[in-house]
């Protein structure tokens, strides 16, 4: 049986360094995220969907940081979705909820290939597919501030806004030309929330193996929903592979 | 009949408080950041924290209490489907995002939200 008395965080996280020592080949970070019923308390009785729904693209906005909780089941899709329908404007975030029954639903129906691409990618004009993910950009050494600052984020607390996700996802697998699986197995490392169902298929949708069309963003809009924080001292500011309209990444990428 | 709970990640509450409770840690990779995170999670409740083998540990918790029946919070993982197959544990939706199961048309969100958007909009 495990320990279950200890007098301090510090202890614990001793404790089972000790009792899981294959953990630290993904480094000994802990996240200020705390596990239990009660943060997860905290936190839902500050969810605001009206907020939610004007501001949830933002890094800032105010999204719920739920997840972590719905994914161990500490709170019940039942009681988050009663929790938003008692508050004023609940649609938005609502369907973001049903977005997670959904995936589960078809994790339920496919289970493991959840790792398999649903269907043909779309419009992949250069076939090039790398199956590793590369050194740098898990070691967070690209020099693209914002892809950089989100693996350390990510590697450090367990958490990445969603958005900044799609972004990163976008990043690899459309401009990095390597397979979604390989990141998607990253992020099931580090985040606290990794869940094989919202994860693997999130990819998919970016990657259009799960989705009609590949997901792409660029610089402006990076830039507008991180309110220009990674852009300003970018040290690629002048080479940003993001910086051009749609439809030139578009042609540049699948044509 | 007495009854034991099987506890795993993705039921990490307290599916019926007055049944002794069992959770398993088996190998599956995870990050230091993302077992400290489960093991807060435990530690705010009523179970035996365990290491190993969780087909092993679980029918001997069950032994030890005399219990007959176990039972699980219900997943859609497939691997624990399949631990609780083995076990022959109950799983229990106690508390699902929609009432009714289905089926649902999954091909795409869209055509699941069409079904079950009027459903999870009212209290």
């Amino acid at each position: 049986m495990m320990r279950r008395e200890f007098g301090s965080r510090e202890e614990l996280v001793e404790y089972l360094k000790m009792e899981f020592p294959e953990s630290s080949a993904h480094g000994e970070a802990v996240s200020g995220t705390r596990g239990g019923r009660r943060a997860a308390q905290a936190l839902f009785d500050r969810v605001n969907p009206d907020r939610y729904a004007r501001s949830r693209n933002f890094l800032s906005g105010a999204v719920t940081r739920l997840a972590p909780y719905l994914r161990h089941g500490v709170l019940t899709m039942g009681e988050v979705r009663r929790g938003a329908l008692g508050q004023p404007n609940p649609e938005k975030l609502v369907q973001e909820y049903a977005w997670r029954d959904y995936w589960r639903r078809v994790y339920g129906q496919i289970g493991e290939g959840v790792w398999e691409d649903r269907e043909e990618p779309k419009r992949q004009g250069r076939a090039a597919q790398q199956w590793e993910l590369p050194a740098e950009v898990a070691a967070a050494e690209t020099g693209l501030a914002c892809m950089d600052g989100f693996v350390t984020e990510l590697k450090s607390t367990g958490y990445l806004h969603n958005h900044a996700r799609m972004w990163f996802a976008a990043y690899v697998i459309h401009w990095r030309r390597v397979r979604w699986q390989s990141a998607a197995r990253f992020f099931l490392t580090h985040l606290l929330d990794g869940d094989p169902a919202s994860n693997n298929l999130s990819f998919q949708w970016v990657a259009s193996t799960f989705g009609s069309k590949p997901y792409i963003f660029n610089r402006e809009n990076l830039e507008k929903y991180t309110a220009g924080e990674y852009c300003l001292g970018c040290g690629r500011n002048q080479d940003c592979p993001f910086g051009k309209s749609y439809e030139a990444i578009d042609r540049e990428l699948f044509r | 009949m007495k009854t034991i709970v099987w506890m795993h990640e993705d039921g990490l509450r307290q599916l019926l408080p007055e049944a002794p409770a069992i959770f398993v840690f088996e190998d599956k990779g995870h990050s230091l950041k993302r077992i400290v995170f489960l093991y807060e999670c435990l530690l705010e409740l009523d179970v035996v924290i365990a290491k190993g083998d969780v087909e092993t540990l679980v029918r001997k918790f069950a032994a030890a209490h005399g219990a007959e029946r176990i039972v699980t919070t219900f997943t859609e993982c497939p691997r624990v489907t399949a631990q609780a197959r083995e076990l022959g544990a109950e799983m229990v939706n106690d508390d699902p995002f929609i009432a009714a199961a289905g089926p649902y048309d999954l091909k795409r969100f869209s055509r699941y939200w069409q079904r079950v958007e009027r459903k999870v909009l009212e209290l």
